[in-house]
């Protein structure tokens, strides 16, 4: 299809490229399974957050890590609600206690996957067991006990580095947390959000 | 029937739609990062791009909004933008394209490299502009969708392109291929 010129542009119109020099680049193939293998990831949150986590959701877990060591501890509300919709890991760099960022920004928050706007998320803060795929990932591992409880609004947001557009994030708005971790704890925490 | 199907969330019409937009996604996200090695983190971004459609379904609008195509090639693009932003640049490893038998598209090995030259050409573009070349060229979108996909005025999407394509040119030219 051939461009039109636009009269008004500055800039003198380029023509396409030659058709057959565009067709010599061949493109990847996805793999036989890729489809069953999305479609899996997609109804399984776990496994989905884990891998979710190598694009920037370490640092927001952090930040709520950092929420929970910063501030003190009240009594527990009571037993957490069942439906999981979100489990980032964090990466041992950035839940270190070192590196747990303390100081708040409440500007940020983490992805609220299956949540609505105006919905009041309750993140738990939980520590993994560990297992043969270590640490960090929270696939099929139980948790060992719950470290926290922290509420947050569910508001239109966008991550950054995230440029979809708007999306239902949490920020922090209400923060309880009943049990403040240890750094050893902090250090192989997750958190698991509720809505 | 598929689309509000996988809007509920029912698994076989999800693959059903992968499958149906699965070759569009990975032929844009494998010309977006470009560069040989990156099989792993197309795929990462192809199946981070059906997540995200996955989830945002219910928000899709039939009735006046984007082509679904479109929206899903969207989704996949601002991935990679966002990908390669954060990415520190690669060089351009010279040794890829063999100084000789330049300049025809006949034969196997004259098309791999040309493939390989215009790889590395569009390697070389800021990767809006890539994106705006590769929607167009590739995937026959229109300004008007390429813009609104990009979150820009239709007449940038133009001069992206324009600028694009005499980019590309120029860098083929001095490898001794004509676009």
């Amino acid at each position: 299809m051939a461009d039109r010129i636009d009269p008004l542009s500055p800039e003198p119109p380029e023509p396409p490229l030659d058709g057959d020099l565009l067709d010599a680049w061949q493109p990847p193939a996805p793999s036989l399974d890729f489809a069953d293998r999305v479609v899996a990831m997609a109804e399984a949150p776990k496994r989905r957050r884990s891998v979710a986590a190598t694009r920037g959701l370490p640092a927001a877990a952090a930040i709520l890590i950092g929420i929970a060591l910063g501030l003190r501890m009240t009594p527990s509300p009571g037993p957490a609600p069942e439906a999981i919709t979100a489990t980032p890991s964090l990466s041992p760099t950035l839940s270190s206690p070192a590196a747990a960022p303390l100081g708040l920004d409440a500007r940020r928050g983490v992805e609220a996957d299956e949540a609505a706007v105006g919905d009041t998320a309750r993140v738990r803060l939980k520590r993994n067991v560990g297992g043969p795929a270590g640490p960090f990932d929270a696939d099929g591992l139980p948790p060992e006990r719950f470290n926290g409880h922290v509420s947050f609004e569910v508001e239109a947001g966008d991550l950054a580095g995230e440029s979809e557009g708007p999306e239902p994030i949490l920020r922090a708005d209400q923060v309880e947390v009943d049990e403040q971790p240890s750094p050893a704890e902090a250090d192989e925490a997750a958190i698991e959000a509720t809505y | 029937m598929t689309l509000a199907l996988a809007r509920r969330g029912d698994g076989a019409a999800r693959r059903a739609l992968v499958v149906r937009y699965q070759g569009p996604v990975f032929a844009l996200l494998g010309r977006m990062l470009c560069r040989v090695g990156q099989d792993d983190q197309v795929e990462d971004l192809a199946q981070e791009t059906f997540l995200r459609v996955f989830r945002a379904l219910p928000r899709y609008r039939t009735d006046g909004g984007a082509k679904l195509s479109t929206w899903i090639l969207t989704i996949a693009t601002r991935l990679a933008i966002d990908l390669l932003r954060r990415r520190r640049p690669v060089l351009v490893d010279a040794t890829t394209v063999p100084l000789a038998a330049r300049g025809s598209t006949d034969g196997p090995t004259q098309r791999r490299q040309l493939a390989v030259a215009l790889r590395d050409a569009v390697a070389e573009l800021p990767p809006p502009y890539r994106a705006a070349f590769l929607l167009r060229e590739y995937h026959d979108l229109s300004y008007e969708e390429i813009a609104a996909g990009l979150d820009v005025d239709v007449g940038t999407v133009k001069s992206r392109l324009n600028r694009a394509r005499r980019q590309l040119r120029a860098t083929l030219s001095d490898g001794g291929f004509h676009g």
